[in-house]
């Protein structure tokens, strides 16, 4: 080759990389970007291309900046893949501050590895990840890639920021599809996104979505959870294929005729299992009880066991495999149960819901797989019964609070239909307890506690009353750290019928409960009983708050006091009611007894509040706390 | 006659470990890739060489969280990638400050969470760190361990203060206590106004030195420092200002945390009585030791001497009704004092309380409860004031 030609091209070859390095140079980013963040996203690109119902690629280049070490796990990537969906040609480099580059990811930099997660004994997910860990800050990573997809699910969100402390400098998204291709898409959070769409060649249109200089979201307490504070864009091909499956996703409708596809022909019985049935039927005549025996009868023969793979992430397996191993997953279990259910005759329908606590909600204009779980939903006359199938311990009707107050997808013989789990109502899920305090002249204190858990207040309690007594002995003074407390003896006892409830009782002692100051004697009559949290400090707000209270305290304490003494002075009743909770405090004295009575109720209200409101809800919880810690004097008579 | 082992000897596991490529082979290469990639510096003191080889490898090699005996990489890969286990970084350290005429070896640990030794038998499979060790004149040694962000001479993580560790070397070949530098020395002054209304404003002055300064310090720079003060609030509605934290964390000198704090209706009011928690902020409630006994002893990370003296300042309408009593209480090498005194502007407490045993055996487990709820009970004390 000539040698002006070579000297030509290294110029050339040098001049562009000096502008490509030159480019993720920090001090290039906006001072406005720098503010608050740890990290800075320089570019997201994700270009989808959709080749067919089965056919999908995407090519992503992510650059982003570390700015301290504090945000030094924003550099790493978790890539899932399957058998659906492989990663091609994945590369990633670092750049130092100036934007010059300092090496090349190596290949075992990106670590492939199983994803079974916590509880899935078996999938075939699988994540390539990174790790990385650097010295000198600020840095610049540049990940590429390519994904092969042989399914198009819809479940893609598209987030490009999706954690506090990050800005974005720009960020793009788009589609490009044949021109007879059709989806879904929906945008959300503070802006409007709407696509821009164009033509792609002689068959093809483009859909882009460009998002650029978001300033980076500061953390505050109690935030939504992501999906209610950064901007996003959700898109829903109408009809797709996966794992040899077609369907629909235009209607709730239609992605229930899907689901119903693949659990058909799966809940035929053993002869022995539908005997088993048929004799629980015989030993009565009520529907909530036979309802009640054939879900024991479930949770006796299983066990819960996650299996992820392929299109099994959807499709359960046959009864028989759970009549087999006497395991499934949530799928399987559901399913099983639903055929129990069958054989005499009660209908039930196999749920789609997000189990959990930080959840997007569904949108019911906008037909999207949003869930993860599977449960049970029994229509009755006067009321709707809802199971939880992967417990052998869970009293039948209780879902949870993981599962309750959301939208579910019913799976009829018709196709799906939206429904709705029972809100949380704090009056139907609660604590109530009452204690009598023993008092003697050496002021020494014996107390007996009946306390009961209902509804969703179970719990883990269910949990606790299934180990050995010395756990629950360890538990129970692991929990109560009052000076010089002793457990004398204590038991549960559970009652399964709907919603089920524990019930707790304790008798016990304190020494030196009450402080003595010369002749005074000081103690706090609420007992045993822990008092709110306040979180975060009032000031100005950004960001709405969630609350999740779901249960409601009803203390009764009954304090029988020693001879010889009166109360300096008692404080006054108190109640308030505001949009966050509930909270009255009595206290009655009956002198000739000796006895305090103290009625005690609290409940918080789960909810979504503005930011104007966040000093008013402190307000409200530190006057529980307050009120809750107040002291009491006695003097001598 | 020459006693027969049936078992390898710790003479034997130095000589495997000289010649093994992730310690001894990565050591004496990491001469050569100190010379080619480390900055050097002339200095002749033999404090200011430790402190330098310290900072030099700190700032270079930033620990991955891999608590290795051996190293993975080469030095030169090491170095060059700013990244390395605690093997990889200090015997990197151990060869700096023997380039730097410093007679230093390294010193194998089993951390706190894999678990004591079980055996003090010559064995390799019970060790999961490294730390580094150097000789002063007169025959003093010191510790070193440069994974930490701020490493200081004499002072190793919380996480390899396990009982002792072993020197490997051809040239120092024995046990090394590793529990030399555990004890926190913390002083807490407090001094505070309160009003009818039961709220209190003033300032807080506290200084904590030794141990626990070297843990403050990396406190300090692995976490956002509203944590800290948050931490010392300890739930109340205080409103803190005019916060200061100031250290070198080279001196000998300890850490003054400094603020100015405002707690609305803290003290009760009750008629025309008020209820002042004696100790104020460093009121403890809980009390850990609730089981009645134990398999297992009672381990304290650290030793602790703390002493907190609060002024309570209180207005002319206001009087004392009530002092809590004067105690002293002492059990084995632990012990406790509350001092309650009257002023001419209000009121001074003065409480101390120590603990100078790490280990309480589970025999000895039901006196320490005992001398710890009086401790507790003593420490929820009141000051009864009336108001006129």
């Amino acid at each position: 080759m000539n040698w002006k030609i070579c000297c030509a091209l290294a110029f050339f070859l040098i001049t562009f990389s000096s502008s490509v390095s030159a480019q993720y140079a920090v001090e290039k980013i906006d001072p406005s970007l720098l503010e608050n963040a740890n990290a800075v996203i320089r570019l997201d690109s994700t270009i989808w291309e959709v080749r067919g119902r089965e056919r999908a690629r995407m090519t992503r280049k992510l650059v982003i900046t570390i700015l301290e070490e504090e945000g030094l796990a924003k550099a790493d990537i978790f890539l899932h893949h399957d058998s659906f969906r492989r990663i091609r040609n994945i590369q990633g480099s670092l750049y130092d501050a100036q934007g010059n580059k300092i090496r090349d990811l190596n290949s075992d930099e990106f670590e492939d590895t199983h994803i079974a997660g916590g509880v899935s004994v078996y999938a075939d997910a699988r994540v390539k990840k990174t790790d990385l860990y650097m010295n000198r800050y600020p840095f610049t990573v540049v990940y590429e890639y390519t994904i092969n997809e042989s399914v198009l699910f819809p479940n893609r969100t598209w987030m490009p920021v999706s954690r506090t402390k990050t800005s974005l400098e720009r960020a793009i998204l788009a589609y490009i599809v044949p021109q007879e291709f059709s989806f879904r898409y929906k945008s959300d959070n503070h802006l409007s996104l709407d696509p821009e769409i164009t033509p792609s060649g002689r068959r093809d249109k483009q859909y882009r979505w460009e998002l650029n200089d978001l300033r980076a979201f500061v953390h505050e307490a109690n935030m939504p959870p992501a999906a209610y504070i950064f901007p996003f864009v959700q898109t829903a091909p109408n009809d797709f294929t996966y794992g040899g499956y077609s369907g629909s996703m235009k209607s709730w409708d239609d992605f229930g005729k899907w689901i119903n596809d693949l659990n058909r022909d799966k809940q035929e019985l053993s002869d022995e299992t539908i005997a088993d049935i048929k004799r629980i039927k015989e030993s009565t005549t009520d529907t909530l009880e036979l309802i009640r025996k054939i879900y024991e009868y479930m949770q006796s023969r299983t066990r819960y066991v996650s299996i992820q793979l392929g299109v099994g992430g959807f499709e359960p397996d046959d009864v028989s495999s759970v009549e087999r191993n006497s395991y499934g997953d949530c799928k399987a279990l559901a399913n099983f149960t639903l055929a129990l259910l069958d054989v005499v005759g009660i209908k039930s329908y196999y749920t789609l819901i997000y189990s959990g606590q930080r959840f997007q909600e569904v949108d019911p204009e906008f037909p999207y797989q949003y869930f993860n779980h599977a449960i049970i939903c029994v229509p009755l006359q006067n009321d709707t019964l809802w199971l939880e199938t992967t417990s052998n311990i869970l009293p039948m009707g209780y879902i949870g609070q993981s599962n309750s107050d959301r939208w579910v997808l019913l799976v009829t013989e018709n196709g799906g239909t939206l429904a709705r789990t029972p809100s949380v109502n704090p009056l139907e899920n609660s604590v109530n307890q009452r204690i009598l305090l023993n008092t003697d002249s050496d002021f020494h204190v014996s107390g007996n506690l009946n306390r009961k858990f209902s509804g969703l207040a179970l719990g883990n309690r269910l949990g606790v009353s299934l180990l050995s007594e010395s756990r629950q002995r360890d538990i129970i003074n692991n929990q109560i750290r009052l000076n010089n407390f002793q457990l004398y003896t204590f038991d549960y006892s559970e009652d399964k019928t709907p919603p089920g409830s524990i019930e707790k009782r304790m008798m016990f002692g304190i020494n030196n409960y009450f402080r003595r100051a010369g002749q005074r004697f000081i103690f706090q009559p609420v007992l045993l009983q822990n008092t709110v949290a306040v979180p975060g400090s009032g000031g100005e707000r950004n960001y709405d708050f969630h609350t999740s209270f779901y249960r409601s305290y009803n203390d009764t304490i009954v304090w029988t006091l020693p001879e010889g003494f009166q109360f300096s002075q008692l404080p006054d009743n108190f109640e308030s009611e505001t949009p966050f909770g509930h909270y009255s405090i009595r206290y009655n004295y009956v002198g000739e007894n000796r006895e305090l009575e103290v009625v005690r109720k609290f409940y918080g209200r789960r909810g979504h509040f503005r930011p104007d409101q966040w000093n008013d809800y402190l307000s409200f919880l530190r006057e529980v706390r307050s009120r809750d810690r107040t002291q009491l004097m006695m003097i001598p008579e | 006659m020459d006693p027969i082992h049936f078992t390898t000897t710790w003479e034997n596991i130095v000589e495997f470990l000289e010649d093994h490529p992730y310690f001894g082979r990565y050591l004496k290469d990491s001469y050569h890739a100190i010379n080619e990639l480390l900055p050097e510096k002339n200095l002749k003191d033999e404090e200011e060489i430790i402190w330098y080889a310290l900072e030099t490898i700190k700032d270079n090699i930033r620990w991955n969280n891999d608590a290795s005996f051996m190293a993975d990489d080469s030095p030169m890969e090491v170095l060059e990638n700013g990244i390395g286990n605690s093997a990889e970084i200090n015997l990197m350290l151990v060869a700096k400050l023997r380039s730097m005429g410093i007679d230093a070896y390294p010193v194998a640990v089993s951390t706190v969470d894999n678990g004591f030794l079980h055996s003090e038998r010559p064995t390799l499979i019970q060790w999961n760190y490294l730390v580094a060790l150097a000789r002063l004149p007169n025959d003093n040694f010191i510790l070193l361990d440069a994974t930490v962000p701020k490493p200081i001479p004499g002072y190793l993580p919380q996480r390899a203060i396990n009982r002792k560790g072993r020197a490997l070397d051809p040239d120092l070949n024995s046990w090394v206590n590793l529990e030399m530098k555990t004890q926190i020395n913390r002083q807490q002054v407090y001094q505070l106004e309160i009003n009818e209304d039961g709220d209190i404003t003033g300032s807080i002055e506290i200084r904590v030195n030794d141990f626990g300064k070297y843990n403050l310090i990396q406190q300090f720079a692995l976490q956002d420092e509203n944590t800290f003060w948050n931490s010392l609030i300890r739930g109340t509605d205080a409103q803190l200002s005019n916060r200061k934290i100031i250290y070198d964390y080279k001196d000998d000198k300890p850490v003054v945390i400094s603020a100015d704090i405002h707690i609305p209706s803290y003290a009760l009011r009750i008629g025309d009585e008020m209820i002042l928690p004696a100790l104020f902020l460093e009121t403890r409630e809980e009390n850990e030791f609730q089981a009645e006994e134990r398999l297992y002893p009672v381990f304290f990370d650290n030793t602790l001497n703390n002493i907190t003296r609060i002024h309570f300042e209180i207005p002319e309408n206001m009087s004392i009704e009530y002092l809590p009593e004067n105690q002293n209480s002492t059990w084995e090498n632990s012990s406790f004092i509350l001092l309650a005194n009257e002023t001419d502007k209000g009121v001074k407490i003065t409480w101390m309380n120590n603990h100078l045993n790490r280990k309480i055996q589970p025999e000895k487990y039901p006196e320490f409860r005992s001398f710890y709820s009086q401790m507790i009970e003593k420490n929820l004390e009141n000051i009864i004031l009336s108001v006129e």
